[in-house]
Parts: C-alpha cells; sequence; structure tokens
C-alpha cells in the first residue's frame, strides 16, 4: 500500500503532474526505460520478442487555480477543468507549491493555513482526498497499471506502459508521444455507474458514447465476466483509437464512486482483480489467435 | 496596418483579402508561403545554425454570416459562422460579398412589438438583411447564396484605445507583423503562422502546426474583457489596460506553467504589464497546436478586448504593445535561453 499512499499524497491536477509523475518515474524506472513528452506523460518500456503491448492509465486529477486575491488574503478559483467536480465546501486543499489552506463554508474562496507564506494568483490547488490515503481513495486506475507494470515486467513482450497526463481537458494525454504502431493498447480508467458496484471485480467494457470494443479483443476477453455498455462522452478510448493510422484498444474499467470529488473511492479488490486477469491473458499473449 | 487589417473582409472561410493585406506589410526577408487551406506562413531562417522552430500564430478570420436564403421580396436570410449573439445584431450594417454589398440587418418593427416581445431577444432565424432590393431578382443582381457578411464598422483609433471590428484576431497578426519587422532570428527558425478559420474550430491551426513542427509556440490572441458595470472583479476575465494577459487554462489548454513562469520572469524584468486571464472559458489555436505532433509547449498573449463578435470591439494601445514587446523579449530570451519546457 506504500505506493497507493505515495500517489494520493502527490500532487497531480490536470498539467501540473510533476509531483505524481515522479512518483511513477522512481516506481517503474526499476524495469522500464522511462521517457517523457510534452503533454507531461510517462512512456515506460520494455523490449521483447512478441506482441507489443501497450497499457494506459490517467495519471491526473481535477484540480483549481486561484485566480483573484481578495482584500482579506481569501483568493478567488476557477476550476481547471470541467472534471473539476462536486463541491469542496470546508475540504482542505494544498497548492503546487505546498502551502496548506482550506476552502471557505460556503465553498467561493480559499484561505492559506499559514500565516508567513501566501498562496499568489495563477497558483494551482487540489482538495485532499476525504480519506486522504487510506485503502478507499484516489488514482485506482493508475495504481492498477503500475502493479501491473511490475506483474509485467518479465514476459516476452515488447511491454509501454503509459500514465497519461491532462486527461480531464479533452482527453489531452491521448495526443502525446504513445507509440503509434503497438498490437494492442489497453486502456485502464475508473468507472462510476449504477450497474457496477465496488467489488464487483474489474469491467471489460464493450462500448461507450463515441467507443466500440474491437471483435478480436471481445473474444479474447472473456475472462471479464462483467461486462459494461455505456454511453458516457467524451471517452479516452475512442480518442486513444482513432490517433495515427488507427489503434486497436481495449477498455476495462475498475468500478468507483464519487470521481472527481473530493470522495472519490475505489475498491483494491477490484484492482487486484484487474492485474490478475490482464496478466493472466498476456501469458497466454493478448493478441495470438 | 491596424486600420486596414481591422477594415478588411475576412470572415471564416474567406481570408484571402486579409492575407493578401499581412503580405503587403512583411518584411522582404520572411520567406512567405501559404498552404492548401489558406494559412499564410512567413519564415525567417536564422543566421547561424538553427537550433529549433519557434511559431508564432494568430488568425486571420473574423465571425460573420452566410447568405442563406433569398426571399421574394429580396431580404436575405442569413446564419452565423463563428460565435455570434443575436443580442448585437439588430440595425447594424453589414457587407455582403466580395462586391461588398451594403445591407442593414432588420426585423419587425419595434412598433409592431407587444410590451413582452420587446424585452425579448430576437432570434437570427427571424432576422433579415435588407439590400434596399425591389425583389428576389433585383436581389440575385447584387449578392448569392452562400456570400459572406461581415459588418461594416469602419476603424478608429484614439490616443490610447483602438474601436473596430475584427480587432479578433487582426490585432494579434498586427503584432507578430509588428516582431517580424524588427527582429531577425540569430540561431532559430522563426515561422510566423496567419491562420484561417479559427472561428469555427481552431481548424487551420491544425494544419499550420503539422506543417511547422514547432518546439515551441507563442500564439498572439484577444480575450475577453468585461470590466464593466455590475461584473465581480473576480469574474472579470481580464482588465482592460492593464497589460498583456496571461493564461492558466481555458476551455481546450492547459499552459506548461515553466514556460508561463518564464514568460513572467521576462515581463517583469522588462517592466512589461501583464495579467492573469481569470476564467477557463473560451479557446484559441493554442488548443490544436499544443496537441499536435506528440505535444507542444504554448502559451498566449491575449490583448484584452471589450465586446468581441460584435460590430465593435474595444482594446487598448497599451496592452497592444505590452504583446508586441513581450514577444521580442520572449523571442530574444530564446536565444541564449536552453529550451526545455
Amino acid at each position: 500500500m506504500e505506493l497507493l499512499k505515495r500517489l494520493n499524497e502527490s500532487f497531480s491536477a490536470s498539467g501540473y503532474e510533476s509531483e505524481i509523475r515522479d512518483v511513477i518515474i522512481d516506481y517503474l524506472s526499476q524495469w522500464y526505460t522511462i521517457t517523457t513528452d510534452s503533454l507531461g506523460n510517462v512512456i515506460a518500456a520494455k523490449e521483447g520478442t512478441e506482441e507489443h503491448l501497450v497499457f494506459c492509465a490517467p495519471m491526473d486529477s481535477s484540480g483549481y487555480y486561484l485566480n483573484h486575491e481578495k482584500d482579506d488574503k481569501a483568493y478567488c478559483f476557477t476550476k481547471l477543468s470541467s472534471a473539476s467536480k462536486g463541491k469542496v465546501d470546508g475540504a482542505k486543499a494544498r497548492t503546487c507549491s505546498g502551502i496548506k489552506g482550506t476552502f471557505s463554508e460556503d465553498g467561493k474562496t480559499f484561505v492559506s493555513d499559514e500565516k508567513l507564506v501566501l498562496p499568489t494568483v495563477a497558483d494551482i490547488i487540489v482538495p485532499f482526498s476525504v480519506s486522504e490515503y487510506r485503502i478507499n481513495s484516489r488514482h485506482g486506475d493508475l495504481y492498477g497499471l503500475l502493479l501491473l507494470a511490475e506483474r509485467l515486467k518479465n514476459v516476452p513482450q515488447e511491454i509501454t506502459v503509459v500514465a497519461l497526463a491532462q486527461t480531464s481537458l479533452r482527453q489531452r494525454g491521448a495526443f502525446g508521444k504513445i507509440p503509434v504502431s503497438a498490437d494492442l493498447y489497453v486502456l485502464i480508467e475508473l468507472l462510476e455507474n449504477q450497474r457496477v458496484s465496488l467489488g464487483d471485480g474489474a469491467v471489460l467494457c464493450l462500448k461507450d458514447g463515441s467507443y466500440l470494443c474491437p471483435q478480436t479483443v471481445k473474444e479474447k476477453a472473456r475472462r471479464f465476466d462483467k461486462i459494461y455498455v455505456g454511453e458516457e462522452k467524451p471517452s479516452l478510448a475512442f480518442e486513444l483509437s482513432r490517433q495515427g493510422h488507427g489503434r486497436r484498444v481495449a477498455s476495462v474499467k475498475i468500478p468507483a464512486k464519487g470521481i472527481g470529488t473530493t470522495e472519490e473511492t475505489f475498491c483494491v479488490v477490484d484492482v487486484f482483480d484487474l492485474c490478475n486477469k490482464l496478466t493472466s491473458l498476456c501469458e497466454k499473449g493478448l493478441t495470438k489467435s | 496596418m491596424i486600420k486596414t487589417l481591422s477594415n478588411a473582409f475576412g470572415p471564416s472561410g474567406c481570408e484571402k483579402h486579409v492575407a493578401e493585406i499581412i503580405m503587403s506589410f512583411l518584411p522582404a526577408s520572411a520567406l512567405v508561403s501559404m498552404d492548401k487551406m489558406g494559412n499564410l506562413y512567413a519564415t525567417k531562417e536564422p543566421e547561424g545554425e538553427s537550433k529549433g522552430t519557434i511559431m508564432l500564430c494568430a488568425h486571420m478570420d473574423e465571425v460573420g454570416f452566410i447568405i442563406s436564403e433569398i426571399h421574394e421580396d429580396g431580404t436575405l436570410s442569413f446564419q452565423p459562422v463563428g460565435g455570434i449573439s443575436s443580442s448585437c445584431l439588430l440595425g447594424k450594417r453589414v457587407c455582403i460579398g466580395e462586391t461588398l454589398t451594403h445591407g442593414v440587418i432588420g426585423t419587425v418593427a419595434v412598433h409592431q412589438l407587444t410590451k413582452e416581445s420587446k424585452e425579448q431577444d430576437v432570434p437570427i432565424s427571424k432576422m433579415y438583411i435588407d439590400i434596399g432590393a425591389a425583389d428576389a431578382t433585383d436581389a440575385k443582381t447584387m449578392v448569392s447564396v452562400g456570400d459572406y457578411v461581415i459588418f461594416d464598422t469602419q476603424f478608429l483609433q484614439t490616443e490610447t484605445c483602438f474601436f473596430g471590428k475584427a480587432l479578433d484576431d487582426r490585432l494579434g497578426c498586427a503584432a507578430i507583423i509588428e516582431i517580424l519587422n524588427c527582429y531577425q532570428p540569430k540561431n532559430y527558425r522563426l515561422v510566423a503562422c496567419f491562420t484561417v478559420q479559427e472561428e469555427t474550430g481552431l481548424r487551420g491551426a491544425k494544419v499550420a502546426s503539422r506543417v511547422i513542427q514547432p518546439d515551441v509556440a507563442i500564439v498572439f490572441e484577444t480575450t475577453t474583457c468585461n470590466d464593466i458595470p455590475n461584473e465581480k472583479e473576480e469574474k472579470q476575465v481580464t482588465q482592460f489596460g492593464e497589460g498583456v494577459a496571461l493564461s492558466v487554462a481555458d476551455a481546450c489548454t492547459i499552459y506548461p506553467a515553466n514556460l508561463r513562469d518564464f514568460l513572467v520572469s521576462l515581463a517583469e524584468r522588462d517592466s512589461i504589464a501583464f495579467q492573469f486571464k481569470k476564467q477557463t472559458f473560451g479557446g484559441n489555436d493554442c488548443g490544436s497546436i499544443s496537441i499536435s505532433n506528440g505535444g507542444v509547449p504554448v502559451a498566449v498573449f491575449s490583448i484584452p478586448c471589450r465586446y468581441l463578435h460584435t460590430p465593435v470591439s474595444l482594446a487598448s494601445c497599451s496592452d497592444y504593445e505590452a504583446s508586441v514587446r513581450l514577444g521580442l523579449a520572449f523571442l530574444k530570451e530564446m536565444e541564449t535561453k536552453p529550451w526545455n519546457f
């Protein structure tokens, strides 16, 4: 759980992922060669002799930026992207430079807890998760990606692991320097829907508002006993699938609640289930007939 | 130059007149070219070996309308090209097509309206353009369905302000032209791009960025300035005369903090007035450029502009000058600074 704790303690607002990026690089560099791109994506690669598989998950979270300093040293703020949801009234928060503070009870201003060091206009702030770093917490998809990366470190396939930045604003991370011609891309994301519950296990998504699961993936993915068909937009899976000359993308989900709010929750059992299923599929060859 | 640019006919999809004007103001040292979409490029090669490419960008197009139908009585129905509110249209003079046929936007006379309907905005579908034609046959001798329409506004400059149509983004175009006329890169390739179809989905910049393959890009733009009565200060996107606006994020882009911090340090060093944009709505060509070629570091220099996308916008001369000065400071500093954004 140490890794999950580090992920949750790291600042990860969209476009301002440098702290969490360092944690990811520190973890993956034990087994993978690391590069980054201008959008902030981490691309970790391992050579292999068989099929080339790319595993992706978002690393960013919702955030706000301070846009106006009032006379009483309180700061007005605005959303960094529309993915910032729910209320932040009274929530604890911190800036990218580490200044801790509190959102006012009416949710309209942010006040620094520190008297000597004040934030400045244009600073980014993120609310703390309610549970901070307990099992029910944020970054379930990224946590799953990193655990999976460790498990796949010795498989014969060529593996690329991509932690995507800036996904909360128009799926911008999907436009980064991700390999263009891999055999299969597997996208891991959180899913909040009344048809899936925490503890259900990993879910295979066959369709959302714009993405359709390729037939070959459907046939290979019978291990996923939980299937999801939805209407969500925008779709990161769709954006990934239409870059370059087109990519074959499998979309797998981890059930979650309160995505984008201060009460985002997932269950580690579902993460382990996802890792088990994908590892097992990899051992058999994900794209072999 | 700004007057000529502001008065020019150039709605999205019909920017060739603006391109011709820009070409006439470009220095002879710039290599000029145009792509098939209509984006105009002015390239300055370095004096020495090149360490990369910097892209400057401003869009040539303006919001306008397109004629959708000619009625039996000679009046014209029209549809907007780009984002325009119907509330600013009634009674405004317009120019239609490349022959610049004059017309006025009309609707039912105020005397015929009920008390309730006087309070409501008239939708564009209930407005028409009147060119004084006797009937459809007469109208067709002057205009055609598909003709573009722009506001008929003449530019005016006072000691401190610009008044005119299409300041979005002819001010950006003018700023880049000024920079090209007084700056020669020493060790990098400088490509200025004047894009098409920004107002209808940042389309030209998508192509331009693939053509140029920049290492870093600066977009010169205008932005909302709503420092008007009854608007709370924290809701004001920018403030008039307070300097060039830098962005943290908008509806299309999250701007790299290290590039923004670098620009802030230059502005502070050279006493160039700047401000931060306070809201995230709206977007610009950065949205397309920043996600091209696997990701490009971008920044936008926005000139605060009141009444954008209306017949007359208002901008401050000092804010315009600040954007030019910051552009020049950036380009000069990039000769020696490591490009690690």
